[in-house]
């Protein structure tokens, strides 16, 4: 097995691809959502779009489906992401430390929560994902599946806060500023629901 | 007194984890709390076991891969010959399935384990999977315990070999073991520092008393009343156990 030449690549925040660069100033935090520009880059160019008009329609999402929508609620700035599956875990987890970086004061709450058959009952996914890499850092836990998110988290090494099970509740407790909220689907359409939908 | 302890993941590339890494990090854990440097090495096909393991994970889904993981690991020899010097050796889901003299894989076909359990294996033609409740173990330091079983196949036990976990809530592999029939199905297999059990996953972090049986069969002196995240474990298990009799 062999790894294939990339025909599409991001170097120093630019794409490059055939037709060579193409910067794409995109709104959406993380490594995941600049992976997802650079397919959605390479998809519009296959079909005929030139690369500039592309990365300026790209750059105008601030939003999918809610996920990375901002709020304001009270003093917070909340932004959303959903983590359903250990992969998203783990690109949440690293957009988690880069907003970290941008602005130190920022604060982390994550939130899983069960309903009915509606999912959220399987919370093993969670060891599949590198917490440890959050090791020394505080972060709050919300939802109805919050201990098991902070059984997992004190077990990386990470200072866990209890949270509410109102995901919101559990914002309002983090100081004033931005906040970076992960959540599962049944914790995510909570938040949606109270803040709305883009 | 040995200063630090090696605990393996085995193979968890070639079969499909489902959060069972879980299992080797609380182990790695609760060792650092007690004053032991511990360390989780992941052993790949073609990788070196080590040949200080202390205590052996192995894991994993019912999986087409399954039967490739059992011919390595005989064919390796290394995780045999860690049995013999002593390792403790935990296997969950599918890693019970290897440790047996025999298993059916997902096609029906009968399969050679690595044999370092007594147990032969039954197909049961259906996939048992849901929420499982064991009673106390006093004998073995265990309280009620909540997991997750997984699997198609049941097991029948060889004279030398026990089972661990009565279940009262769960399949697991009926009421009959060594020739008895009980009250209540039965689950796992024991055999001096080998243990099975078709649960699945993470079933240590839920149950650290477990977590701590297997530390002390690799020597470590457990003092859990330092284990700070032990009163989360307990409201996730006593959660999920209420779950599982339909009271959540």
């Amino acid at each position: 097995m062999a790894r294939m030449d990339p025909d599409w690549w991001w170097q120093d925040g630019v794409a490059v691809g055939p037709h060579g660069p193409t910067p794409i100033p995109s709104a959406l935090p993380g490594h995941a959502a600049q992976v997802n520009a650079l397919f959605a880059l390479a998809s519009a160019v296959a079909m005929g779009v030139t690369p500039s008009a592309a990365a300026t329609a790209i750059a105008r999402v601030e939003n999918v489906d809610g996920r990375y929508l901002p709020h304001s609620v009270g003093d917070h700035d909340v932004r959303v992401l959903l983590a359903k599956n250990p992969a998203s875990w783990t690109e949440s987890i690293t957009t988690l430390l880069e907003g970290k970086q941008d602005s130190p004061a920022r604060s982390a709450v994550l939130a899983m929560s069960a309903r009915g058959g509606g999912g959220g009952q399987d919370t093993a996914m969670l060891w599949d994902a590198p917490f440890e890499r959050l090791a020394g850092t505080t972060i709050t836990v919300a939802g109805s599946r919050r201990d098991e998110l902070a059984l997992r988290l004190a077990v990386a090494g990470v200072d866990v806060q209890r949270g509410d099970d109102d995901v919101m509740e559990a914002v309002r407790s983090r100081p004033a500023g931005p906040v970076d909220v992960v959540a599962n689907w049944p914790a995510f359409n909570a938040v949606l629901d109270h803040t709305g939908r883009g | 007194v040995k200063p630090s302890r090696t605990i393996v993941d085995l193979y968890p590339s070639l079969l499909q984890p489902e959060g069972d890494r879980g299992n080797p990090l609380v182990l790695a854990h609760r060792a650092q709390q007690y004053g032991i440097e511990a360390k989780v090495v992941t052993v790949e096909p073609g990788d070196h076991l080590p040949g200080d393991a202390d205590i052996i994970c192995l894991a994993g889904s019912d999986d087409i891969d399954l039967p490739v993981a059992a011919e390595r690991l005989r064919a390796d020899g290394a995780l045999a010959a860690a049995a013999s010097h002593g390792a403790v050796i935990f296997g969950v889901g599918a890693g019970f399935a290897l440790l047996a003299n025999s298993f059916f894989d997902v096609d029906g076909v009968e399969q050679e384990g690595v044999g370092l359990l007594d147990v032969e294996m039954r197909d049961t033609e259906r996939l048992i999977a849901g929420p499982v409740v064991s009673a106390a173990r006093p004998d073995l330091g265990l309280p009620e315990l909540s997991g997750y079983e997984y699997h198609r196949n049941t097991a029948i036990r060889g004279d030398g070999v026990q089972p661990w976990l009565q279940l009262t809530v769960g399949i697991g592999d009926g009421p009959r073991t060594n020739g008895v029939k009980s009250s209540k199905p039965w689950d796992g297999a024991w055999s001096g520092r080998v243990l099975g059990t078709w649960w699945h996953g993470p079933v240590l972090p839920r149950n650290p008393e477990l977590a701590d049986l297997l530390l002390r069969w690799a020597g470590v002196a457990v003092d859990p009343s330092g284990c700070a995240e032990d009163g989360i474990a307990q409201r996730v298990r006593g959660r999920r156990i209420a779950e599982a009799r339909g009271l959540g």
